[in-house]
Protein backbone atom coordinates (compact mmCIF):
# COMPACT_ATOMS: atom_id res chain seq x y z
CA UNK A 1 0.00 0.00 0.00
CA UNK A 2 2.71 2.54 0.58
CA UNK A 3 5.43 1.39 -1.66
CA UNK A 4 6.87 4.00 -3.61
CA UNK A 5 8.09 4.28 -7.20
CA UNK A 6 11.86 4.38 -7.11
CA UNK A 7 11.90 6.70 -9.53
CA UNK A 8 9.80 9.41 -7.71
CA UNK A 9 12.53 10.82 -5.83
CA UNK A 10 14.13 13.62 -8.95
CA UNK A 11 17.02 16.09 -8.66
CA UNK A 12 16.50 19.68 -7.65
CA UNK A 13 16.42 20.76 -11.11
CA UNK A 14 13.26 19.39 -12.03
CA UNK A 15 11.56 21.24 -8.92
CA UNK A 16 10.08 23.73 -11.23
CA UNK A 17 8.47 20.40 -13.23
CA UNK A 18 7.30 19.32 -10.18
CA UNK A 19 5.07 22.18 -9.21
CA UNK A 20 4.14 22.48 -12.79
CA UNK A 21 3.41 19.16 -12.39
CA UNK A 22 1.95 19.22 -9.06
CA UNK A 23 -0.72 22.36 -10.28
CA UNK A 24 -1.93 20.19 -13.28
CA UNK A 25 -2.84 17.38 -11.08
CA UNK A 26 -4.25 19.37 -8.45
CA UNK A 27 -6.15 21.68 -10.56
CA UNK A 28 -9.55 20.53 -9.48
CA UNK A 29 -9.12 20.02 -5.62
CA UNK A 30 -12.94 19.57 -4.62
CA UNK A 31 -13.54 15.59 -3.74
CA UNK A 32 -15.74 13.95 -6.28
CA UNK A 33 -17.77 11.72 -3.86
CA UNK A 34 -17.92 9.04 -6.40
CA UNK A 35 -18.74 5.44 -5.67
CA UNK A 36 -16.29 3.26 -6.51
CA UNK A 37 -16.49 2.46 -10.02
CA UNK A 38 -16.18 -1.14 -12.19
CA UNK A 39 -12.86 -1.68 -14.61
CA UNK A 40 -14.71 -0.08 -17.22
CA UNK A 41 -13.75 1.41 -20.60
CA UNK A 42 -13.73 4.95 -22.02
CA UNK A 43 -16.63 6.12 -23.38
CA UNK A 44 -16.88 9.15 -25.83
CA UNK A 45 -19.86 11.62 -26.31
CA UNK A 46 -20.55 14.84 -26.52
CA UNK A 47 -22.65 16.76 -24.77
CA UNK A 48 -23.87 20.35 -25.88
CA UNK A 49 -21.07 20.89 -28.01
CA UNK A 50 -18.51 19.69 -25.73
CA UNK A 51 -16.86 16.40 -25.39
CA UNK A 52 -17.24 14.63 -22.59
CA UNK A 53 -15.88 10.99 -21.05
CA UNK A 54 -17.75 7.96 -19.53
CA UNK A 55 -17.66 4.51 -18.16
CA UNK A 56 -18.60 1.65 -20.69
CA UNK A 57 -19.14 -1.40 -19.82
CA UNK A 58 -18.07 -3.18 -23.05
CA UNK A 59 -19.36 -6.34 -22.30
CA UNK A 60 -23.46 -4.81 -22.23
CA UNK A 61 -22.68 -1.74 -24.85
CA UNK A 62 -24.04 0.05 -21.92
CA UNK A 63 -22.96 3.58 -20.87
CA UNK A 64 -22.98 2.78 -16.90
CA UNK A 65 -21.59 6.12 -15.27
CA UNK A 66 -22.18 9.33 -18.28
CA UNK A 67 -19.74 11.57 -16.37
CA UNK A 68 -16.69 8.76 -15.44
CA UNK A 69 -13.21 10.45 -15.36
CA UNK A 70 -11.44 8.35 -14.25
CA UNK A 71 -10.47 4.91 -15.43
CA UNK A 72 -7.84 2.15 -14.91
CA UNK A 73 -5.32 -0.03 -16.99
CA UNK A 74 -3.68 -2.95 -16.24
CA UNK A 75 0.41 -3.66 -17.35
CA UNK A 76 2.61 -6.29 -17.78
CA UNK A 77 -0.68 -9.11 -17.83
CA UNK A 78 0.89 -11.06 -20.74
CA UNK A 79 4.89 -12.07 -19.83
CA UNK A 80 5.52 -11.56 -23.66
CA UNK A 81 5.01 -7.98 -22.59
CA UNK A 82 5.78 -7.36 -19.14
CA UNK A 83 5.56 -3.25 -19.73
CA UNK A 84 2.75 -2.94 -21.94
CA UNK A 85 -1.21 -3.68 -22.14
CA UNK A 86 -3.95 -2.03 -24.33
CA UNK A 87 -6.55 -1.46 -21.81
CA UNK A 88 -9.31 0.80 -21.48
CA UNK A 89 -10.72 0.30 -24.87
CA UNK A 90 -12.16 3.04 -26.30
CA UNK A 91 -16.11 3.58 -27.93
CA UNK A 92 -17.98 6.30 -29.00
CA UNK A 93 -20.98 7.48 -30.74
CA UNK A 94 -19.53 10.19 -32.48
CA UNK A 95 -19.81 8.39 -35.71
CA UNK A 96 -18.05 10.10 -38.48
CA UNK A 97 -15.74 11.69 -36.22
CA UNK A 98 -12.06 11.93 -36.23
CA UNK A 99 -11.34 11.92 -32.78
CA UNK A 100 -7.62 13.17 -31.32
CA UNK A 101 -6.78 11.58 -28.24
CA UNK A 102 -4.33 14.40 -26.52
CA UNK A 103 -1.81 13.38 -23.79
CA UNK A 104 -0.04 15.27 -21.22
CA UNK A 105 3.56 15.32 -20.41
CA UNK A 106 2.75 15.20 -17.28
CA UNK A 107 3.59 11.36 -15.67
CA UNK A 108 2.48 10.49 -12.28
CA UNK A 109 3.58 7.78 -9.77
CA UNK A 110 1.82 7.03 -7.05
CA UNK A 111 3.65 7.38 -3.54
CA UNK A 112 1.50 5.42 -1.29
CA UNK A 113 -0.48 8.62 -0.49
CA UNK A 114 -0.44 11.16 -3.59
CA UNK A 115 0.93 11.04 -6.62
CA UNK A 116 4.39 12.66 -7.47
CA UNK A 117 6.54 13.38 -10.52
CA UNK A 118 7.63 10.69 -12.37
CA UNK A 119 10.58 10.29 -14.91
CA UNK A 120 9.45 7.36 -16.12
CA UNK A 121 7.67 7.43 -20.13
CA UNK A 122 3.96 6.35 -20.96
CA UNK A 123 3.32 5.93 -24.57
CA UNK A 124 0.06 5.41 -26.11
CA UNK A 125 0.23 3.77 -29.72
CA UNK A 126 -2.52 3.25 -32.10
CA UNK A 127 -2.27 2.48 -36.28
CA UNK A 128 1.87 3.57 -36.49
CA UNK A 129 0.63 6.94 -34.49
CA UNK A 130 2.04 7.65 -30.62
CA UNK A 131 2.17 9.82 -28.23
CA UNK A 132 4.28 10.18 -24.72
CA UNK A 133 4.71 11.34 -21.56
CA UNK A 134 7.69 13.72 -21.29
CA UNK A 135 7.16 15.81 -24.53
CA UNK A 136 3.08 14.79 -24.97
CA UNK A 137 1.85 14.74 -28.00
CA UNK A 138 -1.74 13.12 -29.38
CA UNK A 139 -3.00 10.69 -32.23
CA UNK A 140 -6.25 9.95 -33.87
CA UNK A 141 -8.76 8.13 -35.12
CA UNK A 142 -12.13 8.27 -36.95
CA UNK A 143 -15.03 7.47 -35.22
CA UNK A 144 -16.66 4.55 -37.49
CA UNK A 145 -19.89 2.30 -36.33
CA UNK A 146 -19.39 -0.02 -32.88
CA UNK A 147 -15.87 1.51 -32.26
CA UNK A 148 -14.03 -0.78 -29.97
CA UNK A 149 -10.59 0.76 -30.27
CA UNK A 150 -7.70 -0.26 -28.10
CA UNK A 151 -4.78 1.66 -27.86
CA UNK A 152 -1.31 0.23 -26.90
CA UNK A 153 0.14 1.54 -23.79
CA UNK A 154 3.69 0.74 -22.74
CA UNK A 155 5.67 2.11 -19.74
CA UNK A 156 9.97 2.50 -19.84
CA UNK A 157 11.65 3.64 -17.51
CA UNK A 158 14.16 6.90 -17.50
CA UNK A 159 16.70 6.70 -20.29
CA UNK A 160 14.70 4.26 -22.15
CA UNK A 161 15.49 1.44 -19.25
CA UNK A 162 13.05 -0.89 -17.78
CA UNK A 163 10.10 0.66 -15.69
CA UNK A 164 9.78 -0.20 -11.95
CA UNK A 165 6.84 -1.84 -11.11
CA UNK A 166 4.04 1.22 -9.69
CA UNK A 167 1.32 2.57 -9.98
CA UNK A 168 1.21 5.48 -12.63
CA UNK A 169 -1.19 8.32 -13.62
CA UNK A 170 -1.85 9.93 -17.27
CA UNK A 171 -3.98 12.43 -18.01
CA UNK A 172 -5.68 12.75 -21.41
CA UNK A 173 -7.88 15.38 -23.20
CA UNK A 174 -9.95 14.45 -26.29
CA UNK A 175 -10.32 17.02 -29.07
CA UNK A 176 -12.02 17.07 -32.20
CA UNK A 177 -13.34 19.81 -34.91
CA UNK A 178 -16.74 21.12 -33.70
CA UNK A 179 -16.18 20.22 -30.67
CA UNK A 180 -15.55 21.91 -27.57
CA UNK A 181 -12.13 19.57 -25.99
CA UNK A 182 -12.84 17.83 -23.02
CA UNK A 183 -11.84 18.13 -19.54
CA UNK A 184 -8.93 15.87 -18.66
CA UNK A 185 -9.57 12.73 -17.68
CA UNK A 186 -6.99 10.28 -16.47
CA UNK A 187 -6.01 6.55 -16.65
CA UNK A 188 -4.62 5.61 -13.29
CA UNK A 189 -2.09 2.48 -14.78
CA UNK A 190 -0.93 -0.53 -12.51
CA UNK A 191 2.48 -2.46 -13.18
CA UNK A 192 2.97 -5.10 -11.13
CA UNK A 193 0.93 -3.69 -7.47
CA UNK A 194 -1.13 -5.08 -6.06
CA UNK A 195 -4.79 -4.64 -7.16
CA UNK A 196 -5.31 -2.74 -3.35
CA UNK A 197 -2.73 -0.85 -4.00
CA UNK A 198 -4.38 0.27 -7.68
CA UNK A 199 -7.90 0.62 -6.08
CA UNK A 200 -6.06 3.38 -3.51
CA UNK A 201 -4.59 5.44 -6.25
CA UNK A 202 -7.65 5.51 -8.17
CA UNK A 203 -9.63 6.39 -4.92
CA UNK A 204 -7.26 9.40 -4.45
CA UNK A 205 -7.88 10.46 -8.05
CA UNK A 206 -11.21 10.56 -7.95
CA UNK A 207 -11.04 12.03 -4.47
CA UNK A 208 -8.41 14.76 -5.15
CA UNK A 209 -8.68 15.54 -8.86
CA UNK A 210 -11.63 15.72 -10.01
CA UNK A 211 -14.24 18.24 -9.43
CA UNK A 212 -17.21 17.78 -7.87
CA UNK A 213 -20.36 19.41 -9.82
CA UNK A 214 -20.51 21.82 -7.07
CA UNK A 215 -16.92 22.84 -7.85
CA UNK A 216 -17.75 22.58 -11.80
CA UNK A 217 -20.30 25.60 -11.21
CA UNK A 218 -18.29 27.44 -9.36
CA UNK A 219 -15.31 27.53 -11.42
CA UNK A 220 -17.69 28.06 -13.82
CA UNK A 221 -19.71 31.40 -12.44
CA UNK A 222 -16.42 32.72 -11.38
CA UNK A 223 -15.61 35.14 -14.15
CA UNK A 224 -19.07 36.65 -14.17
CA UNK A 225 -18.95 36.89 -10.38
CA UNK A 226 -15.19 38.49 -10.63
CA UNK A 227 -17.61 40.96 -13.39
CA UNK A 228 -20.07 41.85 -11.62
CA UNK A 229 -18.22 43.05 -9.14
CA UNK A 230 -16.12 45.20 -10.90
CA UNK A 231 -19.18 46.63 -12.65
CA UNK A 232 -20.79 47.22 -9.23
CA UNK A 233 -17.66 49.59 -8.48
CA UNK B 1 -42.47 -18.47 -41.22
CA UNK B 2 -42.89 -15.02 -39.42
CA UNK B 3 -41.24 -17.02 -36.16
CA UNK B 4 -38.07 -15.33 -37.47
CA UNK B 5 -38.92 -11.97 -38.29
CA UNK B 6 -40.34 -11.78 -34.62
CA UNK B 7 -37.54 -12.98 -32.71
CA UNK B 8 -35.32 -10.42 -34.89
CA UNK B 9 -37.73 -8.00 -34.02
CA UNK B 10 -37.64 -8.60 -30.52
CA UNK B 11 -33.95 -8.82 -30.27
CA UNK B 12 -32.95 -5.72 -31.57
CA UNK B 13 -35.89 -4.15 -29.09
CA UNK B 14 -34.62 -5.91 -26.43
CA UNK B 15 -30.91 -5.50 -26.22
CA UNK B 16 -28.57 -2.67 -25.87
CA UNK B 17 -28.27 -0.55 -29.33
CA UNK B 18 -24.58 0.16 -28.28
CA UNK B 19 -23.33 -3.81 -27.54
CA UNK B 20 -19.81 -3.84 -28.80
CA UNK B 21 -18.82 -7.38 -28.88
CA UNK B 22 -21.12 -7.53 -32.02
CA UNK B 23 -19.17 -7.85 -35.28
CA UNK B 24 -16.33 -9.74 -33.58
CA UNK B 25 -15.30 -13.29 -33.96
CA UNK B 26 -16.68 -15.44 -31.25
CA UNK B 27 -14.55 -18.49 -30.08
CA UNK B 28 -15.85 -20.74 -28.31
CA UNK B 29 -14.13 -24.73 -27.29
CA UNK B 30 -16.37 -27.27 -28.97
CA UNK B 31 -15.61 -30.68 -28.54
CA UNK B 32 -11.92 -30.25 -27.58
CA UNK B 33 -11.39 -27.64 -30.71
CA UNK B 34 -11.82 -24.03 -31.42
CA UNK B 35 -15.10 -22.97 -32.97
CA UNK B 36 -15.99 -19.57 -34.61
CA UNK B 37 -19.02 -17.70 -33.65
CA UNK B 38 -21.16 -14.84 -35.37
CA UNK B 39 -21.91 -12.37 -32.19
CA UNK B 40 -24.56 -10.47 -32.53
CA UNK B 41 -25.73 -7.43 -30.42
CA UNK B 42 -27.56 -10.55 -29.09
CA UNK B 43 -24.66 -12.13 -27.54
CA UNK B 44 -22.76 -15.73 -29.18
CA UNK B 45 -25.03 -17.22 -31.85
CA UNK B 46 -24.35 -20.25 -34.16
CA UNK B 47 -20.99 -21.42 -35.66
CA UNK B 48 -19.49 -18.97 -38.51
CA UNK B 49 -16.82 -19.09 -40.12
CA UNK B 50 -16.85 -16.32 -42.21
CA UNK B 51 -16.43 -12.19 -41.44
CA UNK B 52 -16.42 -9.03 -42.33
CA UNK B 53 -13.90 -5.73 -42.02
CA UNK B 54 -12.61 -2.33 -43.84
CA UNK B 55 -9.59 -1.11 -44.08
CA UNK B 56 -9.35 2.23 -43.29
CA UNK B 57 -12.67 2.38 -40.57
CA UNK B 58 -10.72 4.17 -38.01
CA UNK B 59 -9.41 6.57 -40.50
CA UNK B 60 -5.77 5.45 -41.36
CA UNK B 61 -5.62 4.18 -44.48
CA UNK B 62 -5.13 0.10 -45.50
CA UNK B 63 -5.27 -0.19 -41.69
CA UNK B 64 -8.23 -2.14 -39.23
CA UNK B 65 -8.04 -3.11 -35.84
CA UNK B 66 -11.55 -5.54 -36.65
CA UNK B 67 -12.90 -7.36 -36.67
CA UNK B 68 -11.87 -8.26 -33.26
CA UNK B 69 -11.69 -11.66 -30.92
CA UNK B 70 -13.64 -12.32 -28.39
CA UNK B 71 -13.89 -15.51 -25.78
CA UNK B 72 -16.28 -15.61 -22.97
CA UNK B 73 -14.89 -16.01 -19.49
CA UNK B 74 -13.98 -19.41 -18.78
CA UNK B 75 -13.91 -20.40 -22.56
CA UNK B 76 -10.38 -21.30 -22.05
CA UNK B 77 -7.98 -22.48 -19.07
CA UNK B 78 -6.07 -19.49 -17.50
CA UNK B 79 -2.36 -19.33 -18.30
CA UNK B 80 -2.98 -20.68 -21.26
CA UNK B 81 -2.30 -18.35 -24.57
CA UNK B 82 -4.29 -18.54 -27.70
CA UNK B 83 -3.18 -16.92 -31.05
CA UNK B 84 -3.81 -17.45 -34.68
CA UNK B 85 -2.07 -18.72 -37.76
CA UNK B 86 -2.56 -17.71 -41.57
CA UNK B 87 -3.92 -20.93 -43.17
CA UNK B 88 -3.20 -19.93 -46.52
CA UNK B 89 -2.19 -16.68 -48.23
CA UNK B 90 -4.27 -13.55 -48.85
CA UNK B 91 -6.34 -13.56 -52.12
CA UNK B 92 -8.19 -10.93 -53.53
CA UNK B 93 -11.72 -10.87 -55.27
CA UNK B 94 -11.82 -11.24 -58.95
CA UNK B 95 -15.59 -10.89 -59.41
CA UNK B 96 -15.88 -14.51 -59.76
CA UNK B 97 -14.39 -16.08 -57.61
CA UNK B 98 -10.95 -15.63 -54.58
CA UNK B 99 -7.35 -15.65 -56.68
CA UNK B 100 -3.97 -15.42 -55.51
CA UNK B 101 -3.61 -11.15 -55.47
CA UNK B 102 -1.07 -11.45 -58.16
CA UNK B 103 -0.78 -13.56 -61.10
CA UNK B 104 3.00 -13.92 -60.50
CA UNK B 105 1.73 -15.70 -56.76
CA UNK B 106 0.83 -14.59 -53.55
CA UNK B 107 4.13 -13.11 -52.52
CA UNK B 108 4.11 -10.50 -55.59
CA UNK B 109 0.97 -9.16 -54.62
CA UNK B 110 -0.56 -8.16 -51.55
CA UNK B 111 -0.19 -9.52 -48.17
CA UNK B 112 -1.25 -8.69 -44.84
CA UNK B 113 1.19 -7.88 -41.91
CA UNK B 114 -0.51 -8.63 -38.37
CA UNK B 115 0.84 -7.09 -35.28
CA UNK B 116 0.05 -6.87 -31.52
CA UNK B 117 2.53 -4.49 -29.72
CA UNK B 118 6.06 -6.04 -30.30
CA UNK B 119 4.90 -9.23 -32.13
CA UNK B 120 4.60 -9.13 -35.95
CA UNK B 121 3.98 -11.57 -38.70
CA UNK B 122 3.25 -10.96 -42.52
CA UNK B 123 1.12 -13.89 -44.29
CA UNK B 124 3.21 -15.47 -47.02
CA UNK B 125 2.68 -18.19 -50.26
CA UNK B 126 1.08 -20.65 -47.60
CA UNK B 127 0.50 -21.31 -43.82
CA UNK B 128 2.10 -18.95 -42.08
CA UNK B 129 3.30 -19.20 -38.05
CA UNK B 130 1.11 -16.21 -36.07
CA UNK B 131 1.64 -15.66 -32.38
CA UNK B 132 -0.12 -15.91 -29.33
CA UNK B 133 -1.26 -13.58 -26.54
CA UNK B 134 -2.31 -14.74 -22.83
CA UNK B 135 -5.84 -15.75 -21.83
CA UNK B 136 -7.18 -13.37 -19.51
CA UNK B 137 -7.21 -14.55 -15.84
CA UNK B 138 -10.99 -15.13 -16.00
CA UNK B 139 -10.42 -17.47 -19.35
CA UNK B 140 -11.82 -15.08 -21.52
CA UNK B 141 -9.68 -13.98 -24.28
CA UNK B 142 -11.00 -10.82 -26.33
CA UNK B 143 -8.09 -8.96 -28.70
CA UNK B 144 -8.23 -6.59 -31.69
CA UNK B 145 -4.98 -7.24 -33.47
CA UNK B 146 -3.43 -4.72 -35.96
CA UNK B 147 -4.23 -5.57 -39.64
CA UNK B 148 -2.13 -3.69 -42.56
CA UNK B 149 -2.46 -4.57 -46.15
CA UNK B 150 0.61 -3.91 -47.80
CA UNK B 151 1.17 -2.93 -50.96
CA UNK B 152 2.68 -5.58 -53.62
CA UNK B 153 6.47 -5.28 -54.00
CA UNK B 154 7.43 -1.88 -56.14
CA UNK B 155 3.81 -0.20 -55.33
CA UNK B 156 2.97 2.49 -53.28
CA UNK B 157 -0.21 1.47 -52.35
CA UNK B 158 -2.02 -1.91 -52.48
CA UNK B 159 -5.01 -1.92 -54.99
CA UNK B 160 -8.34 -1.01 -54.02
CA UNK B 161 -10.74 -4.40 -53.85
CA UNK B 162 -12.04 -7.17 -51.49
CA UNK B 163 -9.45 -9.44 -49.64
CA UNK B 164 -9.77 -12.59 -48.16
CA UNK B 165 -7.55 -13.60 -45.55
CA UNK B 166 -7.55 -17.19 -44.24
CA UNK B 167 -6.69 -17.90 -40.04
CA UNK B 168 -6.87 -20.87 -38.11
CA UNK B 169 -6.96 -20.13 -33.92
CA UNK B 170 -4.65 -21.72 -32.33
CA UNK B 171 -4.12 -22.36 -28.92
CA UNK B 172 -1.28 -23.39 -26.55
CA UNK B 173 -3.54 -25.45 -24.46
CA UNK B 174 -3.13 -29.26 -25.58
CA UNK B 175 -6.54 -30.02 -24.98
CA UNK B 176 -7.68 -27.69 -27.61
CA UNK B 177 -7.19 -28.02 -30.91
CA UNK B 178 -7.24 -25.33 -33.70
CA UNK B 179 -10.10 -24.11 -35.25
CA UNK B 180 -11.08 -24.49 -38.95
CA UNK B 181 -10.08 -21.67 -40.93
CA UNK B 182 -12.29 -18.22 -40.74
CA UNK B 183 -12.25 -16.36 -43.31
CA UNK B 184 -11.86 -12.45 -42.96
CA UNK B 185 -13.37 -10.92 -45.82
CA UNK B 186 -12.07 -7.03 -45.72
CA UNK B 187 -13.09 -4.53 -48.16
CA UNK B 188 -9.80 -2.30 -49.33
CA UNK B 189 -11.61 0.19 -51.52
CA UNK B 190 -13.90 -1.83 -53.51
CA UNK B 191 -17.23 -0.68 -55.72
CA UNK B 192 -20.13 -1.28 -53.04
CA UNK B 193 -21.88 -4.03 -55.09
CA UNK B 194 -18.08 -6.29 -55.23
CA UNK B 195 -17.96 -6.57 -51.13
CA UNK B 196 -21.06 -7.88 -51.42
CA UNK B 197 -21.04 -10.01 -53.78
CA UNK B 198 -17.42 -11.31 -52.56
CA UNK B 199 -18.58 -12.08 -49.06
CA UNK B 200 -21.88 -13.33 -50.26
CA UNK B 201 -19.69 -15.62 -52.46
CA UNK B 202 -17.04 -16.42 -49.60
CA UNK B 203 -20.47 -17.07 -47.10
CA UNK B 204 -21.87 -19.65 -49.48
CA UNK B 205 -18.29 -21.50 -50.27
CA UNK B 206 -17.01 -22.06 -46.56
CA UNK B 207 -20.36 -21.44 -44.90
CA UNK B 208 -22.74 -23.46 -47.24
CA UNK B 209 -25.25 -21.07 -46.42
CA UNK B 210 -26.30 -20.07 -50.20
CA UNK B 211 -29.03 -17.95 -49.26
CA UNK B 212 -28.38 -16.51 -45.67
CA UNK B 213 -30.55 -13.18 -46.86
CA UNK B 214 -33.62 -15.39 -46.56
CA UNK B 215 -34.32 -14.00 -43.28
CA UNK B 216 -37.61 -15.69 -42.98
CA UNK B 217 -36.38 -18.99 -43.95
CA UNK B 218 -39.28 -19.52 -46.57
CA UNK B 219 -37.01 -20.31 -49.70
CA UNK B 220 -37.08 -16.70 -51.25
CA UNK B 221 -36.03 -13.55 -50.80
CA UNK B 222 -37.99 -11.17 -50.98
CA UNK B 223 -40.29 -8.03 -49.82
CA UNK B 224 -40.18 -9.62 -46.21
CA UNK B 225 -37.08 -10.02 -45.46
CA UNK B 226 -36.46 -6.57 -47.01
CA UNK B 227 -38.70 -5.23 -44.42
CA UNK B 228 -36.97 -6.98 -41.60
CA UNK B 229 -33.49 -5.51 -43.09
CA UNK B 230 -34.78 -2.16 -42.93
CA UNK B 231 -36.78 -2.73 -39.81
CA UNK B 232 -32.78 -2.85 -38.05
CA UNK B 233 -31.30 -0.78 -40.11
CA UNK B 234 -27.82 0.70 -37.96
CA UNK B 235 -28.41 -1.60 -35.28
CA UNK B 236 -27.00 -5.40 -35.30
CA UNK B 237 -29.13 -8.26 -35.77
CA UNK B 238 -30.29 -11.40 -38.00
CA UNK B 239 -30.58 -9.01 -40.84
CA UNK B 240 -26.75 -8.38 -40.44
CA UNK B 241 -25.52 -10.28 -43.28
CA UNK B 242 -21.61 -9.89 -43.37
CA UNK B 243 -21.83 -10.01 -39.31
CA UNK B 244 -20.14 -6.81 -38.87
CA UNK B 245 -22.51 -5.14 -36.00
CA UNK B 246 -24.26 -3.01 -37.96
CA UNK B 247 -27.10 -3.65 -40.42
CA UNK B 248 -26.28 -1.43 -43.48
CA UNK B 249 -26.14 -0.80 -47.15
CA UNK B 250 -23.37 -3.63 -47.96
CA UNK B 251 -26.12 -5.37 -46.09
CA UNK B 252 -28.68 -4.21 -48.75
CA UNK B 253 -26.68 -4.61 -51.45
CA UNK B 254 -25.71 -8.63 -50.22
CA UNK B 255 -29.98 -9.13 -49.65
CA UNK B 256 -30.38 -7.84 -52.77
CA UNK B 257 -27.87 -9.50 -55.07
CA UNK B 258 -29.55 -12.51 -53.86
CA UNK B 259 -33.27 -11.57 -54.62
CA UNK B 260 -35.49 -14.26 -55.91
CA UNK B 261 -35.81 -17.95 -55.29
CA UNK B 262 -32.90 -19.70 -53.37
CA UNK B 263 -31.09 -21.52 -55.07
Amino acid sequence: MNRIASDSTVPSRFAPAIALATAALMAGVARADLEKEPHLDLWITSSGGTLVTGGWDHETGIVVNPSQRVFEGELGLDPFFPFSGDEPGIGSDLVGTTLTMNLSPVLGAWTGSSFAFSTSMLTASYAGQSASTGTGGSFSFLVSAGLDLHPEFTMTGPGASDPVNGIYLASFRVGAAGYAQSDAFWIVFNLGMPEADHEAAVEWVEANLVPAPGAIAMIALAPLTARSRTRRR
Amino acid sequence: MKTRIMIALTLALATPALAQHAGDIGLAVTAGRIETREISSAGYGAPRRVFGGTFGDTGVPWFTGNPGFDAAAGTFAAGTRVGFRFAGPVLAWDGAGFVPTSPEGPLAGERLQVRFLTLSVTSGDGPVEGFTLAVQPDGGWHRHLSMTLLAAPGAQVPDAGVYLVPLELTSTDPAVAASEPAWLVLDGGAPAGDYAAAFAHAESTIDGDACAPDLNGDGNVDGVDLGTLLGTWGAAGIADLTRDGTVDGIDLGVLLGSWGACP
